[in-house]
């Protein structure tokens, strides 16, 4: 979805606290907007139930030998 | 080029052994083939040929004195310049840490210098290792030994052209998406990224992921990389990921041959995204394993079709520690591009990481059920061979051609597992460019990728081929 300069402008105060000036936001409006659109992607996926058992990245099992 | 430039560690090392060869001889060599050809390829960052000279003399004593090591002793190699090195510049490739020194050295340094190797130089790499191409770097274009026009990969591009071009025996690269097992492919050398937690981090410069990133050999051979892992592997507390890991002797495993060896291929995901010639080609070298008495079978991993979401919601972890550099603007790196995904890294919010997290848990476990009906996996390293440096930035696929996605996506999935991974060369295209096969196997079976890629070294590549740069 196509974002506004402003909003663009607006989240990236936000989340990193910096103010970018126009040329950057420019710059960074298409890629905001893949970066959101994928982000609505891995969140529209169904990776099961809360299983307890499907939680092991609370724990990293892949350390354990 | 002489003789003993083209020898591999395991065929030097008996020479330096019997004092039939001085490792001053030896170090001497080296540094003049890196006078040579250095500025061709720009494989280094930092060289520092007086050390190597007074190690590679105080090597030659300890010999003499009956105190030899092992096969790494009085044998010249190079390390990534973001592993540090104490009294040593270790830059990051990034000409805003042009100025910075160590006064430690990492754990693998420690290990390296223990087997008694003579460290020559600090490799050139893809500024904070955030790269597949090394072009245009502060500290200059890594070229391609195999053809200069073309990039060597990345990260550790510096590392994998040094030890292809026969400037350094071996390399000690990191490995947070492929950043060792690429250069390694398109360089036609050998990349093994270990099982996570078997080499210490320690002493790796940030930005380091505490998921993704690994450390391990670059060599000339698989026998060079057991070799180079038999001194790099072990425990160290001063990692927080580091697992404690029982003793193997790496070399040792090599000759165990993969007949009865079930090795695994990927119906999905792997192929499908490589260059036709490319597939062809490791479609053969896994045909050669078949016919070495391997038990060829189908794998799917399915969630893999997922594995572009993984990225972008993992990199937040690792990035944050250049935050303050985004507000300095792209001009703050010269591939700008890095700004750009440091920007882009901190719009993941937690609920995202946390659904990444069971994504790549997933994968992780469809792996580990793959993994379960065979012994190794045998795929790509890469979806293409080295790419033109004039192509860095064409478009391809909607991103930069040099964007880490396209080169680098076969070998993310086992950075996000942690299983070990290894590219060994695997023949040329017709324009004479090295190909990479993939073989991955458990965790903590390290010597099982290494033995089934030496076998199929031993059978059809016959081991190290020598660039013909090194004739000019």
């Amino acid at each position: 979805m196509p974002l506004a300069a402003e909003t663009v402008r607006t989240l990236l105060l936000h989340y990193l606290g910096v103010e970018f000036g126009p040329a950057e936001i420019e710059r960074l409006r298409p890629l905001v907007e893949r970066h959101l659109e994928q982000m609505r992607e891995l969140m529209a996926l169904d990776l099961g139930t809360e299983d307890p058992r499907a939680m092991h990245y609370l724990n990293e099992p892949r350390l354990r030998r | 080029m002489s003789e003993l430039a083209t020898l591999t560690i395991c065929q030097l090392a008996p020479l330096i052994r019997a004092r039939d060869v001085s490792p001053v001889e030896v170090v001497r060599e080296a540094l003049a083939r890196i006078e040579r050809l250095e500025p061709r390829l720009h494989a280094f960052i930092t060289l520092w040929p007086e050390q190597a000279l007074a190690e590679a003399r105080a090597a030659e004593d300890q010999i003499a004195r009956g105190e030899y090591r092992g096969p790494l002793h009085g044998v010249p190699l190079g390390v990534k310049d973001n592993i540090a090195l104490a009294g040593w510049p270790t830059t990051n490739g990034s000409s805003l840490m042009a100025e910075h020194v160590t006064d430690f050295d990492a754990a693998v340094v420690e290990r390296l210098r223990a087997a008694g190797a003579v460290i020559v130089g600090k490799n050139n790499m893809h500024e904070w290792a955030m790269g597949d191409s090394c072009s245009n770097g502060p500290f200059g274009t890594v070229h391609n030994p195999w053809d200069t026009t073309r990039v060597p990969g990345g990260s550790s591009g510096g590392s994998a052209a040094a030890v292809s071009a026969a400037l350094v025996y071996g390399s000690v690269g990191t490995d947070g998406k492929g950043s060792i097992r690429t250069p390694a492919s398109f360089c036609g050398v050998v990349g093994f990224k270990p099982t996570f937690g078997l080499v210490s981090r320690f002493g790796e410069l940030p930005p380091t992921s505490a998921i993704t990133d690994h450390l391990g050999p670059i060599a000339r051979d698989v026998a060079d990389a057991a070799v180079l892992l038999d001194a790099l592997a072990g425990y160290d507390p001063r990692d927080p990921t580091a697992m404690p890991s029982t003793r193997k002797d790496y070399r040792r495993e090599l000759e165990r041959g993969v007949v009865g060896l079930r090795v695994g291929v990927p119906q999905n995901f792997f192929f499908e995204r490589a260059s036709q010639e490319v597939r062809e080609v490791v479609t053969r070298a896994i045909g050669t394993l078949g016919s070495l008495g391997a038990q060829l079978r189908e794998v799917r991993i399915p969630s893999l079709q997922h594995m572009h979401l993984v990225e972008p919601a993992t990199w937040n972890e690792s990035r944050i520690y250049l935050l303050p550099l985004v507000r300095r603007g792209p001009t703050a790196f010269t591939d700008q591009s890095i700004w750009e995904r440091l920007v882009l890294a901190q719009l993941t919010s937690g609920i995202e990481l946390m659904q990444a997290a069971r994504l790549r848990n997933l994968i992780r476990q469809e792996f580990l059920a793959a993994l379960a009906e065979v012994d190794v996996l045998a795929m790509p390293t890469n979806t293409s061979v080295a790419y033109p440096i004039a192509e860095r930035g064409a478009l391809a696929g909607g991103m930069p051609r040099s964007h880490p996605a396209n080169a680098t996506q076969l070998t993310f999935p086992f950075n996000v597992t942690g299983l070990p991974a290894l590219s060994v060369p695997c023949g040329f295209t017709q324009e004479g460019l090295p190909v990479g096969l993939m073989l991955a196997g458990r965790h903590w079976e390290d010597e099982v990728v290494l033995r089934a890629a030496y076998a199929y070294e031993q059978a059809a590549t016959g081991g190290y081929a020598v660039p013909p740069i090194t004739e000019c």
